[in-house]
């Protein structure tokens, strides 16, 4: 039973990370001590090196200084072993097993040690010719060979030469194996020392990690509890521990299916509801239609301003559906703009045309400004449409009686440029930034005239010209009127490119 | 003044059936016909003339395609048809619908004035 929690216990995300991190520290601490080992050896074998080169030059200098010419063959050996200083050198260090002296024809003597067996019984007895002319040279060279018991012994040879005459060859032996057991020695301490520094380390870091891990995995849960919420659900109750990044993950998954099936349920009812309405849209704005007209009989002059009443807001009504609809299909990227060739001037005459009457009614001035030559715009003539009613609409909001209202094209550069200009009551410039923005509406601000809105209008036009390539602008002061302006880029090139060639 | 126009109102939606024939009836002094169903508008028009058909794209049994295959068939396809539904699809056949005898597209709700425009100039004199 408990066998079967811990190995659930295991699969939670700070255990499995504590693990691998600890893994990985002990790894390192392995590696790390291992060099430290092997560089503590190589220091061995370079101090048992610099002994023999030392016993070398010391021995060399003795015999040079011992030399008898008449005892060519001979060295003094009891003036040697008297060399007690040396001699003490060669006896206690356990790291050279033999010293010998060999003259150029061969014989040998051995220094302050007893000569190993196995120096003689293999041909090590005998210095080849590479070897001699190696000392020749460079006064020193170095032979390595195994045997038994020794192990690996290096010789370390030396050259010694008195008045340009050569003497002899001094040859030191070093073995290994007592280089090892010596390091051995050393080497036992400082690896119980190590290993014990190791494992305080790894301890240390492991409880560090495992308190980090366990925070993170806190934060994750925290994560997890908004995600659930997201998901309208509570967090179940969990017996073991779970791995939180894995469960976090397939949230996530289902929360990434939520948004979309959200976003379609949003499509889908913006879109029936912009169908369902067509029905009682019909009846209601085509009855106001008949009875003005006299369908059911006369009607007097009260009546038909009632019946304006009603047909005036069926149409803003049904404004308002089109235009939230455009922005849902703008926003879903549905809506598509059908860029053609254009006439800017003809936007603008039927512009004029379309709300003479209006503008008449209410004692403002219409000026059409046309382009003086006519030239060809590239673009969607029904959205730049739309888009040139909805500010001309709100001009006619806030102009004053005996104002002014100017809609016009113009060629600007390689882009063409609508703008509607009016003497109405302005907007003040801390108020600008946000105009474009969805449902934004300036609290202190009352139409003149009509209604006022939901704020839509501008943000679908900006949504519109954008949609197109261009960009829009609006520049305004209180009391001198606004300006809204927006240009279609490469709207004349485009155009002219589109057109076929005479 | 001569004979009042023969129209024929395919819609299944009720009300813009009772709204276009009162519109045509008391408004511009046609004469006209109901058909709830493209079995029964196609039925309508092969036996009987017809000036004008008023048509929705979707009917309960089919679209405007299949009424025009139907018409066809029955010699029908140079009655001229105005066509009143929702907004214009971004793949409408302009082509092929002109065709069918398609002249025009009125979108719902359509007010009064744009019906006697469109009625106006393919039929001119007709009005009052």
């Amino acid at each position: 039973m408990n066998k079967i929690r811990m190995f659930r216990y295991f699969s939670s995300f700070k255990a499995q990370a504590t693990v691998l991190f600890g893994l990985y520290i002990a790894v390192a601490l392995f590696i790390l001590s291992g060099m430290i080992v092997h560089l503590q050896k190589t220091n061995f074998l370079i101090m048992a090196r610099e002994d023999a080169k030392q016993a070398i030059q010391e021995l060399s200098t003795t015999i040079r200084n011992k030399w008898k010419p008449d005892q060519p063959a001979k060295l003094n050996k009891a003036s040697l072993r008297s060399y007690s200083a040396l001699a003490q050198m060669i006896g206690h260090n356990d790291n050279i097993v033999y010293a010998v002296f060999q003259d150029p024809s061969g014989v040998s003597q051995y220094i302050g040690k007893s000569i190993p067996e196995f120096v003689w019984m293999s041909n090590h007895g005998k210095l080849d010719e590479t070897t001699k002319r190696l000392l020749v040279i460079t006064g020193e060279a170095t032979r390595s060979f195994a045997s038994y018991p020794e192990g690996r012994v290096m010789e370390y040879l030396g050259a010694v030469y008195k008045d340009k005459k050569l003497l002899g060859y001094v040859r030191v032996g070093v073995s290994e194996r007592n280089v090892s057991a010596s390091m051995g020695r050393l080497t036992r301490d400082t690896v119980l020392k190590i290993l014990a520094v190791n494992i305080i380390i790894l301890l240390c870091l492991t409880l560090l990690i495992f308190y980090a891990t366990s925070r993170f995995e806190l934060r994750l849960k925290k994560i997890q509890i908004k995600a659930h919420r997201m998901l309208e659900r509570k967090m179940p109750e969990q017996e073991e521990p779970q791995n939180v990044l894995q469960q976090l993950s397939f949230e996530f998954e289902e929360i990434e299916h939520l948004v979309s099936s959200l976003k379609n349920k949003f499509m889908e009812l913006a879109t029936t509801i912009s169908h369902e309405f067509r029905s009682p849209m019909q009846a209601i704005a085509g009855y106001v239609d008949f009875l003005r007209l006299g369908g059911a009989g006369p009607v007097n002059a009260e009546m038909d301003k009632y019946l304006k009443i009603i047909g005036e807001n069926a149409e803003r009504f049904q404004g308002f559906i089109d235009n939230v609809m455009d922005l849902v299909r703008l926003d879903g990227g549905t809506l598509k703009m059908s860029l053609a060739p254009f006439k800017p001037g003809e936007v603008v005459r039927r512009m004029v045309e379309l709300f003479a009457n209006q503008a008449s009614e209410h004692g403002i001035r219409l000026k059409a400004t046309l382009p003086e030559e006519e030239f060809m715009a590239y673009g969607d003539f029904n959205r730049v449409y739309q888009i040139l009613v909805n500010l001309v609409s709100n001009s006619l909001k806030f102009t004053p009686q005996g104002g002014e209202i100017e809609v016009g094209a113009r060629r600007n550069g390689m882009a063409v440029e609508f703008f509607v200009r009016d003497t109405g009551c302005g907007i003040p410039a801390a108020k600008q930034a946000n105009l474009f923005t969805e449902f934004y509406q300036i609290k202190e601000s009352e139409p003149l005239r009509g209604f006022k809105g939901l704020g839509i209008g501008l943000a679908l036009s900006k949504k519109l010209v954008q949609a197109q390539g261009g960009f829009i602008a609006l520049s305004s002061a209180p009391g001198r009127g606004t300006v809204v302006s927006f240009q279609l880029p490469q709207g004349v090139k485009a155009a002219e490119a589109a057109e076929p060639k005479p | 003044m001569g004979k009042p126009l023969r129209v024929l109102i395919a819609d299944d939606d009720p009300v813009v059936r009772l709204f276009l024939s009162d519109v045509l009836t008391k408004v511009f002094g046609f004469e006209a016909e109901e058909a709830a169903t493209v079995a029964k508008a196609a039925e309508k028009t092969a036996s009987g003339a017809f000036d004008l058909v008023l048509i929705d794209r979707n009917l309960a049994d089919g679209t405007l395609e299949d009424y025009c295959r139907k018409a066809a068939r029955g010699g029908c396809r140079d009655v001229p048809k105005l066509v009143i539904s929702g907004e214009k699809p971004l793949n409408w056949d302009e082509a092929s619908m002109t065709g069918c005898g398609v002249f025009g597209y009125l979108v719902k709700p359509c007010r009064i004035d744009e019906l006697r425009e469109m009625i106006g100039k393919k039929f001119p004199g007709s009005l009052k």
